[in-house]
């Protein structure tokens, strides 16, 4: 179907509550409903039209428009399609139709929306804080227009903790993270534990205070972003850049020079080829197999060293902008990259190999953290966690982006829903990009690597852009706007949808199992994260010393 | 000067005396507390005054008190080797008992002592009754009723609440099948024998059946057959051996109030010891042996024993109330008995020219009989520990328990050698005589294939009891403060029992390390013991000596193949432990104190405790169908 | 009574497991490293660490201070007690004060130390520890006893210098003998805590389990007490199983022990390289098996096979 016969089967069924429908492409639907339509056009689109649930969106658009604005967007995977469904909610009554009854993974976008900009999810099962910290006060919403980036709310409470729900009867509270030596990045779950067994989980999680999009919103500018957004994650140090770069671009329709594609092409797989070599080696290391963790990061290491020759850096390349990327490959890069390739193939075949035999490894992962088909589809689990269910989806060939048109690859899948699955899934997938970087290598021709952006970008345009991270599918929703910046930028990295699969996926099996279920979804919580709250005390830049935090500590306890 | 026969039955009438004399001063708790443990003190004294010249100067005659040829009726009395031990047992336990329960009756808001003392004085004086009579069959039921009758009365004490006296019925309906099966052994014995070889006036009493017995086993292999087996279940009904024990035991033990828990578990269910040992080993003379299938006894009750001591402390493991799965343990340790005693039997009738095998029968018998002895007092001693605990916070619930003891310092070091002793570390009494079982069942598989293993499955066993104790020490006395410890330590000054109830506890701890170290002692008495038990099998088992035992040089078996000198052992190890602590004082480092690591975010609370449910998921998993399983709550 | 001899045999026990035990952890770490393609850290590095934790901070965290120091005093005391009960290289200082039943429970005293050192400082990572840890030790313990059973039966005598020499082959190596000589070779790893089988301590999931709370000279004491259970373990796995050479007139009988041992702790390193921690659950399974098998030799020495 195409984005147009899907509009039609739309009108069809619900008429005169579309109000408006775009197409700004083939490949992109935006929806504008009534409010009271938000609930059954989502129910129609995700079970009967069968789309994968993305991300909710709300936004403060009272300045513009006087009214809140909500979106939830999907993908259709088959048809390539990504669509948004928009509704405008009065200023004076914040409330908008829960679909998390329908749709279960909207159930942290809805609670993030009720949290950030104070839209309440009418009928949420579990409308409880997700986003914003323990002692921030209730009815104080951070993203709303009228609240500044630097802004210290009224009745901050640092003593006050966090209400957690009573574990189920018979089970005992382990807690596991923030500080864990599994975890590399904060996170709290308490999991619910009845002997050895995992009964349940809460999570608790946003650690990280930053305040990007927030930022994005009201410091900086459009093309200062990228460099912010490829520190949203840990890892990734170009996934967001080309997400958000593309969302851009897909706003105002821009057209990139081949070059450019195929560069971004080249660094997303480079990207995916240190990222996955990385969890191969964490999820050794997190099932005790130390020998296979070091051996692998020793085979990681030439690629960021690559990147570093590329970019300058082995993390943030600091590639886009918007219309372009900034760094070329040159000749002597080209030969280099090809022979890293060589030689990275050669060392990872007997890898696999080994890991593929080895029954050990095995014991410890079939059956584990399992996910299947019917989890992805509610909980909208996407990437390695979806493929390894046999979920066949893959933004590089479903939402083709970048150069992802011009090579051929093979979407990776098993069908064994556990972490095993997921464990051949990602060290097969090393193939694919070895694969599609030298397709790029061969075909990319000399040429411009920036369009030419000559007038102030167009305001109040919507774009959507996927871009299939190591981890899974990066969305990124934009709304143009003025003063050289967006008015909306909403990041959900594929960990927002993954995480939520967690506590089904760790529910009833042995506690040992935990951390490698959890491994196995590649965590990344900077990426979950993004934008929580702004630093609480960002007028005074102070570096705390450590006797200070001690003392801190001290004075909190006491 | 009295004879040991005279001294004992002075000691019954002294308790008899008693039970009336506390009822009538039962309006006060202290005066009635008082007046009981001076009695059970001075039947204590009288029946030492028995014991001691019966092991050092060898036995005496049986002694009649009333005789009524008409119906063969006599109470005749007769204090052995054997019966010693088992006296010694009764008052060792028996006395700090009563001294315990002085205080400890009195948290009992809403229940008199009428019903208290004078039943467990009655209880007492049937267990020297028990322990001495040779009557088969009416002083037998007498005395048996005498202890079921006020058993029931003490484990319904707590009588308004039901479960309690279900567990009172269950206790009593078990006893009286009990009592039935091994009255009609008895006649069995004395009727159907007593017919081959003319009437006597004494035809139940216990010299007349073993004078009878060679030609009835002769004559009528299959009606003695029956009679033993009866004895088998009757006994091990009382004994609380697999499948009986399962059945009352862990419900009766928990109901009773501590002191007495200590004395149904120390002593009360050793009497079906006692009487499985004297009718399987003492009866038969040594002329019908040739007769007499005593290997195949043997090995039938090594193997109930080996099957009673798994089943028993696999299920403790599962148990989650202290007084609980301390009675499960008590099935457990009964198993080790049995085995020995099994093991013993086993090996006896083999002939074999070096007498190793012999040697090897008397090592296991010395191995039962001192685990009787031992695990008399280290159970007591936990029932009393479990009492201390119930007194401070009012429950027996391990989960609802943690961190007492800050609390409770002395009664958390008895509790720790008890567990200890029980688990059979070694420098504790425990290990001397699951030592002596290991030796004997595992060299003895020359003569009985099945030994060896059965021995294995003891030794993983006593795994199973160092997790189950690990667990209930740890989690009541370690681990953190729970919350109802909180609470109740905020509502009292202080936690800790007071010195009537610490001096029981300390009196058994300290029984329980001596024995440990010196084990020699108890080797010793036991050496005596059989020598003035001389009497069917009990001669030959005199005759083996098997073992060199010297305070100091530690136990070695005459053949010079198992050896054990805990004094050497320890001065190795308290040398080494200063060694080390010296070591650790080098880099002069400074101790702080802090909470225990939350990973940085959640705040100790009750919900993180890592409560007794949790322990052990795997293997309670896998044992599931095992049974014992508590009840879940609703 | 000759005490004399017994005294200084312990005395060099002693202290050669003091000296040889961190040697054997760097050893062991550099290997390891060198297998990780690492540079790895000096083999002295194991020495300095423990001296290093000796002098820091020693924070108590549990209920009952004095139990977690008495707890860890005892746990590496019993270490260097069981080490005269070994004979390691001349015979067993020992000999005269237990047999091999006392050994197998003075391993296990060993291992409860560290239980109650756990469950005094009550952290719930150190009390998830010690639940495996236990049930651990329920399966490892009958599989060492049983190999010392079999040698014993074999001997006919529990006398650690007729147990300790290759008594599970008795006379013309019984098929017995050979299976849990395979058993033990099996599980060594689980004896001395290494991966695959150093669940109770797994890092990733708890944090050093029982040790958690542990820092400073307890720590390290803690630490030396498992790097001398490696050496005492591997010296009695070579004992038990490979006695060959033992025997030899000083100084050959002695480096051939220790050459055997060091062996020992190659493969220890080796195995442990490469593979993976198993789950609790699947590490009991394993164990079962093994109990089995280990059952199935114990009935076929008593038959004298």
């Amino acid at each position: 179907m195409t984005s147009r016969e899907t509009l039609a089967q739309l009108k069809a069924k619900f008429g005169p509550a579309i109000l408006r429908a775009d197409l700004p492409a083939d490949n992109r639907l935006l929806l504008y409903v009534e409010p009271f339509a938000i609930k059954p056009v989502c129910q129609y689109i995700f079970r009967d039209l069968d789309a994968r649930y993305v991300i909710s969106i709300g936004a403060d658009d009272r300045p513009f428009s006087g009214q809140f604005l909500v979106a939830h967007d999907f993908a259709f995977d088959r048809d390539r399609i990504l669509c948004s469904v928009l509704t405008h909610i009065p200023a004076d009554k914040p409330k908008v139709d829960s679909i998390s009854d329908v749709v279960p993974a909207a159930n942290w976008a809805e609670r993030e929306i009720r949290d950030m900009i104070g839209i309440e999810p009418v009928g949420h099962p579990y409308p409880k804080r997700l986003v914003l910290p323990d002692g921030w006060p209730d009815g104080s919403h951070p993203l709303r227009k009228d609240f500044a980036w630097n802004q210290v709310p009224e009745g901050f409470d640092e003593e006050r903790e966090f209400k957690f729900d009573e574990p189920p009867e018979g089970c005992m509270v382990v807690p596991f993270g923030p500080f864990h030596p599994t975890l590399d990045e904060p996170a709290h779950f308490r999991l619910y534990v009845e002997g050895e067994m995992v009964r349940g989980c809460e999570y608790r999680g946003f650690m990280v205070h930053r305040g990007i999009e927030k930022l994005a919103e009201s410091v900086l500018t459009y093309n200062e972003i990228p460099m912010m957004a490829e520190r949203i994650c840990g890892i990734c140090g170009c996934v967001h850049n080309v997400a958000y770069a593309q969302a851009v671009e897909s706003a105002i329709a821009l057209r990139l020079p081949p070059r450019a594609e195929y560069i971004r092409t080249i660094m997303l797989e480079i990207e995916r080829l240190q990222s996955h070599l990385l969890w191969v080696g964490l999820a050794c290391h997190i099932v005790g197999f130390d020998t296979l963790f070091m051996q692998s990061w020793r085979i990681r290491e030439p690629i960021m060293w690559i990147a570093e020759k590329i970019s300058g850096n082995r993390k943030t390349y600091a590639l886009c902008l918007i219309g372009g990327v900034r760094w070329d490959i040159t000749p002597d890069i080209k030969t280099e990259l090809r022979q890293l390739l060589d030689k990275l193939e050669a060392e990872w075949k007997p890898v696999v190999a080994a890991v593929l035999k080895d029954k050990n490894i095995q014991a410890r992962t079939s059956g584990v953290g399992v996910a299947d088909k019917t989890a992805c589809k509610n909980t909208g689990l996407v990437g390695p966690v979806a493929r390894a269910a046999g979920v066949d989806i893959d933004c590089r060939r479903d939402h083709p982006y970048a150069a992802y048109d011009r090579v051929d690859f093979d979407v990776i899948t098993a069908d064994g829903c556990d972490v095993w699955s997921r464990v051949v899934v990602r060290a097969t997938e090393v193939f694919e990009s070895i694969k599609i970087i030298r397709q790029c290598l061969d075909r990319m021709e000399p040429g411009p690597l920036q369009a030419d952006i000559k007038d102030e970008l167009p305001v109040g345009r919507l774009g959507l852009s996927s871009v299939e991270a190591p981890r899974g599918e990066s969305h990124h929703f934009v709304i143009t706007g003025e003063n050289n910046r967006p008015r909306r930028w909403r990041v959900r990295a594929p960990t927002y949808q993954n995480l939520q699969g967690i506590p089904a996926m760790i529910k009833d099996q042995q506690l040992a199992d935990m951390t490698i279920s959890l491994g196995s979804i590649d965590p990344c919580f900077s990426c979950t994260d993004r934008l929580e709250t702004i630093d609480l005390r960002s007028k005074a830049v102070k570096v705390w010393t450590q006797e200070e935090l001690v003392k801190m500590v001290k004075a909190r306890k006491a | 000067m009295l004879t040991p026969e005279q001294s004992v039955v002075a000691a019954i009438l002294l308790c008899l005396a008693g039970a009336v004399l506390t009822l009538l001063v039962s309006r006060s708790k202290t005066v009635a507390g008082w007046l009981a443990f001076a009695i059970t003190a001075g039947s204590a004294a009288l029946v030492l005054s028995a014991v001691v010249p019966v092991l050092t100067k060898g036995p005496g005659h049986p002694a009649q008190f009333l005789t009524m040829p008409a119906v063969g009726f006599a109470l005749r009395i007769y204090v052995d080797g054997l019966s010693s031990i088992f006296l010694l047992l009764a008052v060792l336990v028996a006395v700090p008992a009563a001294l315990y329960s002085i205080r400890y009756m009195k948290h009992y808001a809403d229940y008199g002592v009428g019903r208290y003392y004078p039943h467990s004085l009655l209880f007492l004086a049937a267990m020297y009754g028990l322990l001495t009579t040779t009557d088969m069959m009416w002083f037998f039921f007498i005395f048996w009723q005498l202890m079921t009758l006020p058993g029931y009365a003490l484990i319904r004490y707590e009588h308004r609440k039901p479960e309690n006296v279900r567990a009172a019925n269950k206790y009593l309906v078990m006893m009286q099948i009990a009592c039935a099966a091994t009255m009609v052994g008895a006649w069995f014995l004395a009727v159907v024998g007593a017919t081959a070889t003319g009437s006597d006036s004494l035809k139940y009493d216990f010299d007349t059946v073993s004078a009878n017995l060679p030609a009835m086993l002769a004559s009528k292999p299959f009606d003695t057959g029956v009679a033993f087996a009866l004895f088998l279940a009757g006994f091990g009904i009382k004994m609380g051996m697999w499948p009986f024990g399962q059945v009352w035991l862990p419900d009766a033990h928990p109901a009773a109030p501590s002191p007495v828990s200590a004395m149904l578990s120390g002593v009360m269910i050793k009497t079906g010891v006692y009487g499985l040992m004297r009718y399987f080993l003492w009866l038969v003379p040594p002329d019908a042996h040739a007769n007499y299938p005593l290997a195949n006894w043997g090995w039938l009750i090594a193997i109930l024993g080996t099957v009673t001591l798994f089943t028993g402390t696999m299920q403790a493991l599962k148990q989650e109330q202290s007084k609980r799965l301390l009675a499960f343990h008590s099935i457990g340790q009964i198993g080790y008995i049995l085995l020995g005693t099994g093991a013993c039997m086993a090996l006896l009738p083999v002939v074999e020219p070096t007498g190793n095998v012999r040697l090897l029968a008397a090592i296991a018998f010395f191995g039962a009989i001192f685990h009787v002895l031992n695990h008399g007092l280290f159970k007591a001693l936990l029932f009393l520990n479990a009492g201390s605990m119930l007194h401070a916070t009012g429950t027996q619930d391990l989960n609802k328990l943690g961190g007492l003891i800050k609390f409770m310092p002395l009664t958390a070091v008895t509790a720790l050698v008890a567990s200890l002793s029980i688990s059979g570390v070694p420098l504790f009494n425990g290990f001397a005589s699951k030592w002596s079982i290991y030796v004997a069942t595992i060299q003895g598989t020359g003569a009985a294939k099945y030994l060896a293993v059965c021995g294995v499955i003891a030794i993983l066993t006593s795994a199973l009891t160092l997790a189950s104790f690990i667990k209930f020490f740890g989690v009541s006395f370690l681990s953190r403060t729970s919350a109802l410890v909180k609470q109740q330590a905020a509502k009292r000054s202080k936690l800790e029992v007071c010195g009537l109830m610490q001096a029981p506890q300390v009196f058994l701890a300290v029984l329980c390390v001596a024995l440990g170290v010196v084990p020699a002692l108890a080797f010793q008495l036991m050496g005596a013991a059989l020598n003035s038990s001389r009497q069917g099998f009990g001669t030959a088992l005199a005759n083996a000596a098997p073992m060199t035992s010297t305070p100091v040089a530690g136990l070695e078996t005459v053949n010079n193949t198992a050896l054990f000198a805990p004094v050497a052992l320890a001065v190795v190890l308290g040398l080494m432990f200063l060694v080390v602590r010296a070591i650790s004082k080098l880099g002069g480092a400074q101790r702080r104190a802090a909470a225990p690591w939350l990973c940085g975010y959640a705040s100790e609370a009750e919900c993180h405790r890592y409560v007794a449910h949790n322990f052990y998921g795997e293997i309670k998993r896998y044992f599931k169908w095992l049974g014992g399983s508590p009840a879940k709550k609703k | 009574m000759n005490l004399l001899q017994p005294i200084l045999l312990g005395l060099l026990n002693i202290v050669t497991v003091l000296l040889v035990a961190p040697f054997c952890e760097g050893l062991l770490r550099k290997i390891t490293a060198r297998i990780q393609s690492r540079q790895g850290p000096p083999v002295r590095q194991a020495y300095f660490d423990l001296l290093k934790l000796l002098g820091k901070e020693d924070i108590e965290s549990g209920e009952s201070p004095i139990m977690q120091r008495v707890a860890v005093y005892l746990s590496l005391a019993t270490v260097l007690t069981i080490a005269c009960l070994v004979p390691m290289g001349f015979s067993a200082p020992m000999n005269g004060a237990g047999d091999a039943i006392l050994l197998i429970y003075l391993l296990t005293l060993a291992g409860v130390c560290t239980l109650l050192a756990g469950l005094a400082a009550g952290s719930t990572y150190s009390l998830v520890g010690i639940s495996r840890e236990m049930m651990a030790m329920i399966a490892l313990e009958p599989l060492f006893a049983i190999a010392v059973v079999v040698g014993a039966v074999h001997a006919g005598s529990f006398r650690l210098d007729t147990v300790l020499n290759g008594a599970v082959y008795g006379e013309g190596f019984p098929l017995s003998g050979i299976v849990m000589f395979a058993v033990l070779l099996l599980s060594f790893q689980a004896f001395v805590q290494r991966v695959p089988f150093d669940i109770s301590e797994a890092e990733t999931e708890l944090m050093e389990g029982p040790l958690m709370e542990y820092s400073g000279p307890k720590l390290a004491l803690f630490k030396y007490a498992q790097q001398a259970k490696l050496v005492i373990y591997s010296g009695l796995f070579v004992t038990l199983f490979v006695p060959w050479g033992n025997g030899l007139a000083f100084p050959l009988g002695w480096l051939v022990f220790w050459a055997k041992v060091f062996a020992l702790v190659l493969l220890v390193t080796l195995v442990a390289a490469t593979h993976a921690r198993y789950r609790i659950d699947q590490a009991i399974r394993y164990f079962a098996g093994l109990l089995a098998v280990a059952l199935v030799a114990l009935i076929l020495a008593s038959y004298g096979y």
